[in-house]
């Protein structure tokens, strides 16, 4: 893919963010961070409230990307296989076996969203992890191939009586994780109330262009994005640096308030957490029309694609959300670059 | 003969110490003319006080003045036989001659050292001089009188009830505290504080600033100047700016958390188009994978202008914006 064509690419990843905008009112940033994930082929854990309209955005991306949609709902009793199909007896009196989720949409399957993944069991997890990680499914007697599949997945913050905590390992499987809160504008506020087309999301996600990017180039575009946006030594070196100081943030000088910084963190990034922010920053800098990664790339990703990998003290553990902020930030801030 | 002139009066003026001065005769009006200034103070005086005379003698040719006549310092009057207890404490004198006369000048300084428990009288006691003709075959010796001072000498405490504005004597001058040390104090005090006005004003109006060399940006201008255009030269100034923002901010400053800088400093804001080519710059410098090529020189010169208006920001001046210069970065 030449230079030009990226180019190409890069006016319609603009377009397509501008697309969701018009149809999602006040979330410019987690517009910005999903469009990225999708370019980079990183899978999203959503937090937020519900209702802030995380389903809408996420219908909204399929429609302008193209390929299948799926959803499934988190429960307690929720089974790997209701994953897979579901068994019914037919109007012939007969049992019948129909494609669950997963399989439904076929290889064709674009955006998977599990909403609120931690009602989930354990073993549900599994499944869902082994599906990110190796996109591939035996079921059937048969192997099922998902190469286009990005996953969304909804935790329920609020609620934690029921709930199975998504262990850390898990979550180093995700790129990124996006909060999506409501709007702060008093007008926006004020739309999403009052303005009847937000009040049906499906006829609202009919103003966005269908088809406008298509989902099975999107693998071969984003090799091509990792291959050609480059990062100086420079930047790898502030890189590295910030990855350390994710492991023993006292020993750089990060100070929080309350907080006992030498027990704090358990375990910092992994390597695959580095390595998927730098997919994250290179796309980001492609989108910002970079041909080389700056630190304001990292810093548009660095949160959102670190913040969940790292494992606190269980003391601290409550606080996560808070404190892994406030730690993301004064590592920023601390860590100099050059 | 002039030794015999000079021995004749030697032996006069000597003898005349066991003299009484009525011995001489008075010289005759009109050879002798003088010129008193008082001391304002007339009563009032108490044990230890001073009082000053200014004489001025003026002696006609041919007589000439007995130096030996003079007043002796220290040597202590009597008066009716009793200690007269005013002594003169110093006196300065000077003679000044001229072709018709001769001029003495005396400044007598008497101290009291007399007193009594209610008011009494007092003097400053008149003095002798002695004159000559030194022409006159004789040699007679004539006495001049420098009249006496009448003064009141007061006790040191009033016994009874007095009502103050019942004792406002004309006569008594007004009691002074010795003003000469404390107006001295007041003009050096007067001159500090306009210095110190000066000083503040110099500092905090708009467009003074002190040469405040310890300054961040102060510092890294003058070690940008000594650089020379190399890649690795350009890097390290890019690196010291870089670090003098963070330590002006208290953190890491990237193009995107510029107001900290200006919340810490808002004489930044002035340079904002420039801070914003600063970090085209850097990223072009550090993080540019591209062989795009960087004029060395250029980029140098922009940075130490670029560094001479952050160092006028830090000392609050305002940089002329006709002054900076962006669109290095092409």
């Amino acid at each position: 893919m030449s230079d030009q064509n990226l180019a190409d690419w890069r006016k319609l990843a603009i377009k397509l963010e501008a697309e969701i905008n018009k149809v999602i009112v006040g979330q410019e940033g987690p517009i910005r961070l999903i469009t990225t994930s999708i370019f980079a082929r990183g899978h999203v854990l959503l937090e937020g409230d519900v209702g802030v309209g995380k389903t809408t955005l996420l219908k909204a991306f399929t429609r302008a990307i193209g390929g299948g949609y799926q959803r499934i709902e988190g429960t307690i009793d929720l089974m790997p296989n209701d994953l897979i199909y579901h068994t019914y007896l037919g109007e012939d009196g007969k049992p019948h076996v129909s494609p669950g989720p997963i399989l439904m949409s076929g290889s064709d399957l674009a955006i998977f969203f599990f909403n609120e993944i931690n009602r989930a069991r354990p073993q549900v997890h599994s499944l869902l992890l082994r599906i990110m990680a190796e996109k591939t499914l035996s079921a059937f007697n048969k192997e099922h191939y998902f190469p286009h599949m990005v996953v969304f997945a909804d935790r329920n913050q609020v609620e934690r009586e029921e709930t199975f905590e998504i262990p850390s390992a898990a979550r180093d499987r995700f790129m990124m994780e996006i909060p999506i809160l409501i709007p702060k504008a008093d007008q926006m506020m004020k739309d999403l109330v009052f303005e009847t087309k937000f009040h049906n999301a499906d006829k609202l996600i009919e103003d966005v262009k269908p088809n406008l990017i298509k989902f099975n180039k999107l693998n071969e575009l984003s090799e091509t994005i990792q291959e050609n946006i480059k990062a100086t030594e420079a930047l790898k070196n502030y890189a590295l640096r910030l990855w350390k100081a994710t492991k023993n943030p006292g020993d750089y000088g990060i100070k929080l308030s309350d907080i006992d910084m030498n027990r704090l963190i358990v375990s910092g990034a992994s390597p695959r957490g580095m390595s998927m922010m730098m997919k994250a920053a290179r796309v980001n800098a492609w989108l910002n029309d970079r041909t080389s990664v700056t630190p304001a790339d990292i810093h548009a990703v660095f949160h959102e694609t670190l913040a969940h990998r790292l494992v606190f003290n269980p003391v601290y553990e409550m606080r996560r959300t808070v404190i892994a902020r406030d730690l993301t930030d004064g590592i920023l801030n601390v860590i100099n670059a050059p | 003969m002039k030794f015999f002139f000079f021995l004749w009066m030697l032996l006069v003026s000597v003898a005349s110490f066991a003299l009484d001065v009525q011995e001489w005769p008075d010289i005759q009006e009109g050879i002798i003319s003088i010129k008193i200034v008082e001391p304002s103070q007339q009563v009032g005086y108490t044990v230890g006080d001073k009082s000053k005379r200014h004489i001025e003698v003026t002696i006609k040719k041919p007589y000439v003045l007995i130096k030996e006549s003079l007043p002796i310092p220290g040597y202590e009057r009597k008066y009716k036989g009793q200690d007269l207890g005013i002594i003169l404490d110093a006196m300065d004198q000077q003679l000044e001659e001229n072709n018709t006369s001769s001029k003495l000048t005396l400044d007598l300084t008497y101290q009291i050292f007399t007193n009594n428990v209610v008011a009494k009288p007092g003097f400053l006691p008149a003095e002798y001089i002695r004159v000559l003709n030194p022409k006159d075959p004789e040699k007679k010796v004539f006495k001049y009188r420098i009249p006496a001072r009448q003064i009141a000498i007061s006790p040191l405490s009033i016994f009874g009830n007095i009502k103050i504005e019942e004792d406002m004597s004309p006569l008594r001058g007004v009691f002074l505290i010795d003003e000469v040390g404390p107006i001295k104090t007041l003009k050096i005090s007067g001159g500090v504080a306009l210095l110190c006005l000066l000083g503040l004003l110099y500092i905090y109006s708009q467009y003074a600033w002190l040469p405040n060399a310890r300054g961040v940006f102060a510092r890294t201008h003058r070690s940008m100047k000594k650089l020379k255009a190399t890649p690795a030269s350009l890097q390290k100034a890019m690196t010291e700016m870089h670090r003098a923002f963070d330590l002006v901010t208290g953190k890491t400053l990237f193009k995107d958390n510029l107001p900290n800088l200006y919340s810490k400093n808002p004489s930044f804001e002035n340079i904002h188009s420039e801070l914003q080519e600063f970090f085209k710059l850097s990223n072009l410098v550090f993080f540019n994978s591209t062989q795009k090529k960087i004029e060395h020189e250029e980029i140098l010169i922009w940075l130490k202008n670029f560094s001479k208006h952050c160092r006028d920001c830090e000392r609050k001046l305002i940089v002329d914006k006709k002054s900076l210069v962006v669109g290095v970065v092409k």
